[in-house]
């Protein structure tokens, strides 16, 4: 399965870490309002003011019906006439005393919205009986025992009566929720101007009629009010309620919180370190895989000169038999290298299992540094490299790893031979105090000081472009130096200029053969 | 023939120079990319080996300086980058061929040829004279006789084209060597001998019919018959 890439995987941990932050977050969280009183006193006052008003509306309202009971005339159209100045009349009637014998009169001024209005009567006679529409009974020696009144039974439509003389009573039925609605518009009406007393102290009160706001103070926070003043009328019901001031107080619940913010950090530090470490063997893995390219490509160029030298050396053998040694020798340089490289490779390769061993024996180190030039010699002469050598006690025996020392010191001329145009290569040699000390150096390039340290690091080089500068593996210093370090010494980088060439010391511990062999 | 060599490995450039000259190629050599392009634009190479990485500049950017100027010059990559997309790059930049390292001497000059004979196919440059039975084909490096192939070098095929165009006549060896090795130049004596028995044991057919006469003494000629 192919793992995602270390930028996917760090924003993956990091978004854990936001949502287990956010929801610690919100279940830390504690809400709890506080109610407090506030000042009402406008607010009742309004009200008072209102229920008075409304009384007197509905004073006024009785008084209409009185005055219409009065003059009501027993014929449909002058009595549709008089009752259509008033708000709310479903029907008129006039009722004569049961002991007149004269019939009653109804009329119809209003549809109802629930229906026929049903006839108010005295007594339900026969015909009655057989008629479709629906009637009311009234109770006849109360209606001729008073002037007037409401008639607000249950079962039974609101009515108002009106006796006109001792014979006869006039019935008018009145619509409640017509008359509401007119009471309701009234009250919008005189409260858009009224209820500003109200306002002063801030709300949130409310107006209502049936649950319609009438008029509004603030924006009330819940649907169920803390104070409900109630206005009376017989026609609807109104009212004024109101809120108590809220005030919401946020607590954490601090167990809560530090375990989400612990929890998210830990993830979010895990995360990044998942990140690093992602990227770091990404690294490793392309270092790797250009390693393998890089010497692919080394082994090809002096295998193809090996190649190209045996074809030659061939054809001339016949003809130019010196050519043809020339060309035999040539092979010969270039399997070295072939050799260094693959020893370079070897050696890595043991570094990074930890395998690496030294065998420490008796040897020369004179000898060791005269076979190392040697190789070199042919090829240094074809670039003009003139070797300049100086042996300080070098020829004593000492206890040391030829082959590591061999390897160290070729791959120094290996770079001289890749690197340097010309001139003259200084090889210092000397063996003092239990310490060989080899010094290289050259007349070429040398190497940038921003690169001194660089270029003692795997795969690296001063131009690490692939395509650009010479071809190498990037090894050859590292491998120098990782051996110096198990020879007991170091490899350092003595000077370097635009200029000035290079020069690399070689100090690694060499003990005298004989005192070990005592 | 000239042939322009770039590579960064002093070696290899070296043994580059040897093949190609042992086969009568002329050549010019540089060691990284700025070196390759002024020795082109000076002497304008019938062909290009080109190394990858180089120096300065790499062998792709200066394939696509030359291609810029030169879109017919012929190109080959010499490289140990042998990944594919290396090659899609190189022949995207308009190389002709692209040759992985390592290879052997033969399998160059077999490929420079079919590059050269490729290129000059295309440019319509392809002319051919006889000399009995044999059919040379001189910008192409080869002779034919029979439906088979022949692979000449350029001195070879220079050798053929003068005793050709002097059929009938005793070209001497001054002359001979004077034409086709250059006048700065100054072989031995034997050397001449040498590729003319080379030339011979290729070409000829019949000891008793030769197409290449000697004349002791003096030097070579062509029998028209």
């Amino acid at each position: 399965m192919h793992a995602p890439s270390p930028r996917k995987t760090l924003l993956l941990l990091w978004g854990t870490a936001a949502v287990v932050l956010i929801g610690g977050s919100m279940l830390a969280r504690q809400e709890r309002q506080i109610r407090s009183d506030r000042d009402r006193v406008p607010l009742r006052e309004f009200a008072a003011e209102a229920q008075s008003r409304l009384q007197r509306l509905e004073d006024l309202y009785q008084d209409h019906l009185v005055q219409l009971g009065r003059e009501l005339v027993p014929k449909a159209l002058e009595a549709g006439r008089a009752a259509d100045e008033i708000s709310g009349i479903l029907q008129v009637s006039l009722l004569p005393s049961s002991a007149s014998g004269v019939r009653p009169f109804h009329t119809v001024i209003n549809a109802s919205a629930n229906g026929p209005v049903p006839l108010p009567v005295f007594s339900v006679g026969p015909d009655h009986r057989d008629a479709a529409e629906a009637v009311v009974l009234l109770d006849e020696s109360r209606l001729f025992s008073r002037y007037s009144g409401w008639i607000d039974e249950l079962g039974k439509p609101l009515m108002f009566s009106v006796r006109r003389n001792d014979a006869e009573v006039a019935i008018i039925t009145v619509s409640r929720p017509l008359v509401a609605r007119s009471i309701a518009n009234w009250l919008r009406a005189w409260a858009a101007t009224s209820f500003e007393t109200v306002r002063v102290s801030g709300g949130p009160d409310q107006l209502r009629a049936g649950g319609e706001i009438l008029a509004q103070v603030g924006n009330p926070a819940s649907d169920h009010p803390d104070l409900l003043l109630p206005l009376r009328s017989r026609f609807g019901n109104f009212e004024l309620v109101s809120w108590d001031k809220r005030k919401t107080q946020i607590h954490y619940h601090f167990a809560t919180l530090a375990i989400s913010a612990t929890l998210a950090t830990v993830i979010a530090v895990l995360g990044v370190v998942i990140f690093l470490t992602q990227q770091r063997e990404g690294v490793i893995a392309a270092r790797r895989v250009s390693f393998v390219n890089r010497v692919s490509h080394e082994l090809r160029t002096p295998l193809t000169n090996i190649l190209l030298n045996i074809d030659l050396a061939t054809d001339l053998a016949e003809d130019e038999p010196e050519e043809s040694k020339l060309r035999l020798e040539l092979v010969r340089i270039e399997a070295r290298r072939l050799g260094r490289l693959i020893e370079n490779v070897l050696t890595f390769s043991r570094t990074e299992e930890g395998k690496m061993e030294i065998q420490a024996m008796p040897c020369i180190p004179a000898e060791i540094v005269t076979s190392v030039i040697v190789s070199f010699l042919a090829s240094f002469e074809r670039r003009g490299l003139k070797i300049e050598r100086t042996d300080e006690n070098a020829t004593a025996p000492c206890i040391c790893d030829a082959d590591a020392l061999t390897q160290i010191l070729g791959n120094l001329l290996s770079n001289v031979e890749k690197y340097v145009p010309g001139g003259v290569v200084g090889i210092f040699t000397r063996v003092s105090m239990g310490q060989l000390t080899i010094r290289v150096t050259d007349e070429g390039p040398g190497i940038p000081h921003e690169a001194a340290e660089r270029i003692f690091r795997p795969f690296e080089r001063i131009h690490s472009v692939v395509n650009e500068g010479s071809s190498g593996t990037g090894l050859g210093l590292a491998i120098a130096r990782d051996l110096a370090h198990h020879l007991g010494g170091q490899l350092m980088l003595l000077s370097s200029g635009p200029n000035g060439g290079a020069c690399f010391e070689l100090r690694i511990s060499a003990e005298p053969a004989h005192q070990l062999s005592l | 023939m000239k042939i322009l060599i770039a590579d960064d490995d002093p070696v290899m450039l070296d043994t580059l120079r040897l093949c190609l000259a042992t086969e009568g190629f002329d050549t010019f050599m540089a060691a990284d990319g700025e070196e390759a392009l002024t020795l082109w634009d000076r002497h304008r190479p019938d062909l290009l080996c080109l190394d990858i990485m180089m120096p300065k500049l790499d062998g792709y950017e200066v394939c696509r300086r030359v291609r810029a100027i030169d879109p017919t010059v012929p190109i080959l990559f010499l490289s140990a980058k042998s990944e594919e997309i290396d090659v899609v790059v190189g022949f995207q930049l308009g190389a002709d061929d692209f040759v992985r390292k390592p290879f052997g001497k033969h399998e160059l000059i077999a490929r420079i040829r079919a590059v050269l004979r490729r290129a000059n196919s295309v440019a319509g440059r392809s002319s051919s004279f006889s000399m009995s039975d044999l059919t040379v084909w001189p910008a192409e490096l080869r002779a034919e006789r029979g439906g088979h192939s022949i692979d000449l070098s350029p001195r070879e095929t220079a050798i053929l084209r003068l005793l050709h165009e002097r059929s009938g006549q005793v070209v001497d060896r001054n002359t001979i060597l004077d034409q086709c090795w250059g006048i700065d130049y100054f072989p031995e004596s034997r050397t001449l001998d040498q590729h003319i028995a080379k030339l011979r044991k290729r070409i000829e057919t019949d000891p008793n019919h030769p197409l290449i006469e000697t004349v002791r003494g003096v030097g070579y000629r062509f029998a028209r018959n």
